[in-house]
């Protein structure tokens, strides 16, 4: 593998944050890191002392941080900021620890990087185990993402790509929002982090007309051929691609989105407030591959 | 067969099942068929889409009720098209560029829509390839472009559009997205010479152009302010709007910051009349609505025998207003006028409530009358149960094909209390379910329900208070803005999520406009209350429904409503 040059994170409050970080940094001949602070969430448990200690191991290993300050909820002001960032920095090779990423920030982030770089390198670690109570609370509407908003036709029936996560009512929140014709669920496979019983899956309107797919989220490269042979069987469809699987689905899919010539539509459902106890524990054995960012498979 | 009650999006039913299912609602008539510029407001569900597709002119050209079919044509113009969804615009630095980009989608809208309705109802219009050909001839010098002929004028046009749509879509997902502002649609270079042109086909000649346009909640502000803009034309012999909202307090201002005016631009619509209104005007529309959807089904009991009430309901009632009788008569030993009648008209039911024993089951709900005071005004909060009812005897029945012909009480009851559980289920999460919905909030309306339904009770229970099944409540006594503000966002919350809904009443004395709130009557089943009510409400201070929303503390029961009913009238 060759060598990677710039980690990019973003700091988060859960144990994985530090504990994969600290993996990467140890593992990889890093020389920089940008760290993605969003400035709203700062008041979060663990975030000061997590940024305290990412710092002291990069102090350690002489390795430069550079920090790039966000808002949460500004994510038009977000996209400027980003823009102007990548435009003057490019690093040779990249690591995306996409571990602590808002699934948009991913999006965002592959979308300049693209312009630029032909690949890059991913991340992404488990914790040991989720919350049980909640993850993510008070939903906004569903969104369009911005630059990755496809070709609708007038006259054609929409079909929502829902990529099922652990949190309630997000799903139906798309369906009566966007009141599809068909949906197409891709829905986790196996029992890690008792999905079949926390997967959603289970809690939408069945009276629908529902197409349902298993997928494995954490493997990349098979995500991307299921998605797309779907894509294709309802190519003559305004698609409406959306992610609520771990993190790992946001590179799928944007892939997928890079697949279409750029003609579906990527979408999300934005969250306000984030369980402070979201996950805990970080299964060491993670997951590293690479993405490339053109439209080919 | 299938489910006769199915609540189906109107916008998807085919004009000639539309015009059968349909029940016209008389009192918005006069204003549907108008040139004036209307905002329909109602919450969802209570059947803005069917109103606005019912005047739209392929249902209007079918329906032999309408004479004249040409002189006001309706365009159903749906909202709900991701193309609207796009946020691109945000991207400009300046202000007017973003309103340039969000107008031109709105116009590619508009045409497409406009286009879809002639096509489907080409036939109607007939006229010759002359005019066809001048219309396309005016349009492609207007437009700058050249259209192909591969098809009718319409299907030329849409093609036109498709094309226009599409291209826009790319650049503004380019790079050089700025280049979208040097060619773009407006409703003034566009829509404007486009209707003016389809008015040289002879049957148009002297047609007014309704655009309906649907579902406008879920668009952005910016979007808002445009369509606002475009209602302060005023000029209403070419085109009028129609708008549906399901938003409570609509955006009136405009692109250019202006303000549009009730009365003076626009006539304001409020279909939420119906959820808290004389009962016999919606119980009669409900039960047409349900008899109508028998009579498809080719279910030939009337609306009373395929819903009927339990004996045991209708005995209890009986035995409380006999029992209510009886004290009219000790109250009033030389009775004046309808003094006894009224007393058991306003205490009969109250006494079956109330005095069921606490241990014994809930009552057993039924009867078409308990099920459209269930549904609280809102047609789809009627159709719902009723749909589940269908279906769970259609299970219980050993035939599967054979048709339902009544729905038992027990059936009844027991959909009502599962879904008046659900329900409270709902309430229990409402944050998660709410755009902008605190934890706190969310904690702040289960209070505050749970003390509305303790405080019902003991109204119920209570024997001196005047009208012991009022469910609905005004605010008073507000000390500080703050206090205001605090209400105001769990009632906005409540509001949203349909636990409340809210009309405008004014005091008869000082004119002045207050909220009336009324809440979802499913809720009550499960508490074993009352769901028919009282014409009638009660007044919260704005302390007591504080402190049951924040602390949990009962509210205070007045025994006498320091406001007088008789100075609320409802204002239409």
């Amino acid at each position: 593998m060759n060598k990677i040059d710039t980690l990019i994170t973003v700091l988060g409050w859960e144990d994985r944050f530090i504990t994969g970080n600290k993996i990467l940094l140890d593992k990889y001949n890093i020389n920089n890191i940008i760290l993605i602070i969003f400035t709203d969430y700062l008041y979060m448990r663990n975030m000061q002392s997590n940024k305290a200690l990412i710092e002291k191991k990069a102090n350690e290993l002489d390795i430069r941080i550079t920090y790039l300050n966000l808002n949460y909820s500004d994510s038009v002001g977000n996209w400027k900021i980003l823009n102007n960032f990548f435009k003057n920095n490019l690093s040779q090779s990249i690591l995306i620890n996409t571990t602590t990423f808002p699934r948009e920030t991913i999006w965002t982030l592959l979308f300049f990087l693209k312009n630029n770089k032909k690949r890059v390198y991913y991340s992404y670690f488990k914790p040991k185990k989720y919350n049980t109570n909640w993850l993510t609370k008070n939903h906004k509407n569903p969104r369009l993402f911005l630059k990755h908003s496809g070709i609708f036709k007038l006259n054609n029936e929409i079909t929502l790509f829902i990529i099922t996560g652990f949190d309630k009512n997000r799903m139906q929140l798309l369906i009566d929002y966007y009141e599809p014709q068909n949906i197409v669920i891709f829905n986790q496979e196996g029992n890690q982090f008792e999905n079949e019983k926390r997967n959603n899956i289970n809690n939408i309107d069945r009276s629908l007309d529902i197409d349902i797919v298993n997928i494995n989220n954490y493997n990349v490269d098979s995500s991307i051929r299921i998605i797309n042979k779907k894509i294709i069987e309802y190519n003559d469809n305004n698609i409406i691609l959306v992610s609520h699987g771990p993190k790992l689905s946001a590179l799928s899919t944007y892939k997928c989105f890079l697949l279409s010539n750029m003609e579906i539509a990527l979408a999300y459902v934005p969250a306000k407030d984030f369980s402070p106890y979201y996950s805990s524990g970080t299964n060491e054995d993670y997951i590293f591959g690479e993405l490339s960012l053109n439209n080919e498979l | 067969m299938n489910n006769p009650f199915i609540f189906d999006r109107p916008n998807t039913i085919d004009v000639d099942e539309f015009i059968k299912f349909y029940i016209k609602d008389n009192i918005y008539t006069r204003f549907l068929e108008s040139t004036r510029n209307i905002i329909i407001i109602g919450v969802r569900g209570s059947g803005k889409t069917s109103t606005l597709r019912y005047y739209s002119f392929p249902v209007q050209y079918k329906n032999p009720d309408v004479k004249d079919k040409f002189s006001i044509i309706g365009i159903y113009i749906p909202n709900k098209h991701p193309i609207l969804g796009k946020r691109e615009y945000l991207l400009y630095e300046n202000i007017d560029k973003q309103f340039v980009v969000v107008e031109h989608f709105l116009c590619i809208n508009i045409l497409s829509n406009i286009c879809d309705t002639f096509i489907d109802s080409y036939e109607y219009l007939k006229f010759e390839k002359e005019i066809e050909n001048k219309i396309l001839t005016n349009l492609s010098y207007i437009f700058e472009t050249s259209f192909p002929d591969t098809g009718s004028l319409f299907e030329n046009l849409k093609l036109f559009i498709t094309k226009e749509s599409n291209a826009s879509q790319r650049k503004l997902n380019n790079n050089n997205f700025e280049s979208f502002v040097d060619y773009s649609f407006s409703f003034n270079n566009t829509i404007i010479p486009f209707l003016e042109q389809i008015r040289l086909i002879p049957s148009l000649n002297n047609s007014h152009f309704s655009l309906f346009f649907d579902d406008i909640q879920d668009l952005g502000e910016i979007h808002k302010k445009i369509i606002n803009s475009w209602i302060a034309y005023r000029d209403n012999k070419l085109f009028s709007f129609k708008i549906a909202t399901a938003e409570i307090k609509p955006l009136y201002t405009t692109s250019t910051n202006g303000v549009i005016l009730e009365g003076h631009d626009f006539v304001k619509l409020d279909m939420t009349r119906r959820i808290f209104n004389k009962a016999s005007e919606f119980n009669s529309f409900a039960r047409e609505v349900i008899s109508r959807r028998l009579q498809l089904a080719g279910i030939e009991n009337n609306v009373d025998e395929f819903l009927p009430v339990a004996d045991s309901f209708n005995d209890g009632l009986k035995k409380a207003k006999i029992k209510a009788k009886k004290m009219a008569q000790k109250k009033y030993p030389h009775p004046k006028g309808t003094q006894i009648n009224d007393y058991v008209a306003k205490y009969g039911r109250a006494i079956f409530f109330r005095e069921r024993n606490p241990k014994a089951n809930l009552p057993t709900y039924s009867g078409i009358d308990t099920i459209i005071d269930i549904s609280t005004g809102v047609i789809r909060n009627l159709l719902t149960p009723i749909f589940f009812m269908y279906e769970k005897q259609l299970a219980n029945n050993k035939n599967k094909n054979e048709i339902v012909l009544t729905i038992p009480p027990s059936v009844q009851k027991e959909i009502i209390i599962k879904r008046s559980e659900s329900f409270w289920e709902r309430i229990r999460n409402i944050d998660s379910e709410i755009d902008n919905c605190t934890k706190e909030v969310a904690l702040q309306i289960n209070n505050f329900f749970n003390q509305l339904m303790i405080y019902l009770k003991k109204r119920l229970k209570d024997d001196k208070i005047s009208e012991p099944r009022a469910i609905n409540f005004i605010i008073t006594q507000y000390s500080s803005e703050e206090e205001k503000t605090k209400i105001n966002e769990l009632i906005n919350a409540s509001l949203r999520s349909t636990l409340l809904y809210q009309r405008l009443v004014s005091h008869k004395a000082t004119g002045e406009k207050i909220p009336l709130f009324i809440p979802n009557r499913l809720m009550l089943p499960v508490h074993g209350l009352d769901p028919h009510g009282q014409y009638s409400h009660f007044p919260i201070s704005a302390k007591s429904f504080l402190n049951a929303a924040e602390n949990n503390i009962e509210i205070p029961l007045f025994t006498e409503n320091k406001i007088d009913d008789k100075q609320l009238e409802i204002e239409f």
